[in-house]
């Protein structure tokens, strides 16, 4: 079984060295038993993402200009589809997202219950800001009255495809806005999907690495203008 | 014919004249379709008319319920600039798709040479 696990990066020089590092020892303890590839996608950063990457030993895409996390996630996901790969998992490069959750995320697409999995943050809302609540519900809700489709956590970044998902997938949007649109395209496509609760490390780092509260508008319009295209 | 124009009149003349040049040039070129052509060059003689005979609208602007032919005017346009806005961020939307499959085939091409 080979599992591809995607990492989109824009200005991560701080902390994706000592994430690729945490991750590599993770898989080399933990989940031996697969055979894992590690995926980078440096998407145009101007600070040293990209060779900080190059020297953990993984697989580095390095897109010229800044494309976005749609566009970052999309290069991922058609690597793991150009090179075979069975599974393909995308996580947030600042390390908020947990490793120990990995073995959990993939365990229903291995058991063919789910073609697609979504980690939810929202089980632990308790650990979330509050605004970051506020948000995720009415991101929720705007996913449900645009696409026909109810999730706890529209806007989680931690996410499992399996094959039949990587080959249907077919994104559009450029940015945050992607998060959603996976959505419109589990229904349009007819793929199962299911939630499995995750936990999320907010640090004062991924805090501002986040998006900003007011960029949820932009996402909107961004989400509206995809129905026409 | 009356040729008391006011001024407004002669300005709008003038300025619906370079769309109809530039549509013009564009159907030389061989850049716009004929039907295209037709089209705006229609829409911009239909504003010039209406320029000069502001009360051919009226007849129209009460059909729809508008007191003035010039109402009904501003409202048109209104409308249908707010359609090309919206025209231009779905091709903008486009346009930026298209760059990310461009970076997205380079990225791939790069990393197959690595390999080989």
């Amino acid at each position: 079984m080979k599992l591809c696990i995607i990492l989109p990066a824009y200005n991560e020089a701080q902390v994706i060295g000592k994430v690729l590092i945490d991750l590599q020892d993770f898989i080399r303890t933990k989940l031996k038993d697969l055979d894992i590839s590690i995926l980078v996608i440096d998407d145009g950063s101007s600070d040293d993402t990209l060779e900080i990457a190059q020297k953990a030993k993984v697989i580095v895409l390095h897109h010229i200009i800044n494309r976005g996390l749609g566009g970052a996630l999309a290069t991922g996901l058609e690597f793991a589809k150009k090179n075979n790969f069975d599974l393909a998992l995308t996580m947030d490069s600042d390390g908020q997202h947990s490793f120990t959750d990995i073995p959990k995320a993939i365990k229903p697409v291995l058991a063919n219950q789910a073609d697609v999995v979504i980690g939810s943050r929202m089980s632990k809302y308790r650990d979330m800001p509050f605004d970051r609540v506020v948000i995720n519900f009415l991101s929720s809700l705007i996913t449900l009255l645009l696409f026909g489709i109810w999730t706890t956590d529209s806007q989680s970044g931690f996410r499992v495809f399996n094959k039949k998902a990587l080959t249907l997938l077919n994104l559009k949007t450029q940015r945050m806005e992607v998060s959603t649109e996976i959505f419109a395209e589990i229904k349009k496509n007819h793929l199962q999907f299911c939630e499995v609760p995750i936990k999320v490390i907010y640090t004062e780092y991924s805090r501002q690495k986040g998006q900003r509260n007011l960029n949820s508008i932009n996402i909107l319009i961004k989400l509206f203008l995809r129905l026409f295209r | 014919m009356n040729f008391n124009y006011l001024p407004i009149q002669i300005l709008l003349f003038v300025a619906f004249l370079w769309p109809i040049s530039r549509v013009w040039l564009r159907f030389k070129e061989n850049t716009v379709k004929l039907g295209d052509f037709l089209f705006w060059t229609g829409f911009w003689l239909a504003g010039v008319f209406v320029i000069f005979y502001p009360d051919s609208l009226t007849y129209f602007a009460h059909l729809v319920g508008v007191g003035r032919g010039s109402d009904l005017a501003v409202y048109c346009a209104l409308l249908i600039l707010f359609y090309l806005i919206f025209r231009i961020n779905v091709n903008m939307e486009n346009v930026r798709h298209d760059i990310s499959k461009l970076v997205r085939e380079i990225a791939l091409m790069e990393e197959k040479n690595k390999q080989k």
